[in-house]
């Protein structure tokens, strides 16, 4: 070979590697002796069930968990608004107070808790 | 010493004869794949350890083994990728342990008692290991077992124009490497 004729020279020279006396015997014997450990590749499947049981512990905590349920006083309102006829006087004076904290709120432009600590 | 790749074929036919078989194979190819293995991990511990698991893959694979390649290409395939998967996880190894010991490979050769080349054949070997993985096995088939690159193309399933430019690179940078020594 034309681009190695430059190096031919160490294919002639020992290579230095050296073995234990007798190996490929004993090596061959070990191998017939322990060919058929392999061992077949196990999914291990204990790490992959704790996962699979917390992603599912999860997902149903998601759900049982009682979710907070904000009701918006234009919610309010509008529930009031639509049976305005039969409203007694009471829930009347509640429409209206619903009503104006509705629009001062609106006014201020202030989150609930605010409004709630100054008042 | 070469086998008839048949006369194993029809031997693996017969699941009695598995053993018959698998026992030919490592007569003729014991040595080859050991020297094939220890040019790439140097050190003699490492090649016994990745040598005993390719026959051991061998063996495992060789029912399903239905002579579409060569057996010696096929036996040599599992050696190469045995000897990548080590290599790699030697990689993440020593990262680990990046600053805990960093000796030079000449170093580690003259240190090894399974090694007694000379100082030239350290400079050598020490030229070889500084290139990729991957044209190192194509230099040691082509220079050391004097493969045809149409044989190792099968081993390392890619094309007998580009394992020509791999070899041709690696000459050239070995060689660059001892004029610069």
């Amino acid at each position: 070979m034309e681009s190695d004729k430059n190096i031919k020279a160490y294919k002639q020279k020992p290579e230095g590697y050296k073995i234990p006396e007798g190996y490929f015997s004993t090596a061959k014997e070990e191998i017939i002796k322990h060919k058929e450990s392999q061992t077949p590749k196990i999914i291990p499947l204990k790490p992959i069930l704790s996962v699979a049981a917390s992603i599912t512990l999860l997902i149903a905590l998601y759900f049982i968990y009682p979710k907070e349920v904000i009701i918006s006083n234009q919610d309010v309102l509008a529930y009031l608004e639509s049976d305005i006829e039969s409203l007694e006087e009471e829930d009347l004076m509640d429409f209206i107070s619903v009503e104006e904290e509705w629009v001062w709120d609106e006014l201020l432009d202030l989150d609930e808790e605010t409004i709630f600590n100054e008042l | 010493m070469s086998i008839d790749d048949k006369e194993i074929l029809n031997k693996l036919k017969n699941p009695d004869k598995k053993e018959e078989a698998f026992s030919l194979i490592l007569d003729a190819y014991q040595e080859r794949v050991y020297w094939h293995i220890r040019r790439m991990l140097q050190n003699h511990e490492d090649s016994n350890d990745v040598a005993q698991e390719t026959w051991v893959k061998l063996w495992g694979a060789l029912g399903s083994f239905r002579g579409d390649s060569k057996i010696y290409s096929y036996l040599y395939r599992i050696a190469t990728n045995e000897v990548l998967a080590f290599l790699r996880k030697k990689k993440r190894q020593n990262f680990i342990s990046l600053f805990w010991s960093q000796t030079s490979y000449e170093d580690q050769l003259k240190a090894d008692e399974y090694f007694d080349g000379d100082e030239a054949m350290i400079k050598f070997k020490a030229a070889i290991s500084t290139l990729p993985p991957k044209q190192q096995l194509v230099f040691n088939m082509k220079y050391y077992d004097e493969m045809k690159y149409s044989d190792i193309a099968e081993v390392l399933n890619t094309s007998v124009g580009s394992l020509k430019a791999s070899y041709h690179i690696a000459v050239k940078k070995i060689e660059k490497k001892l004029k610069d020594n």
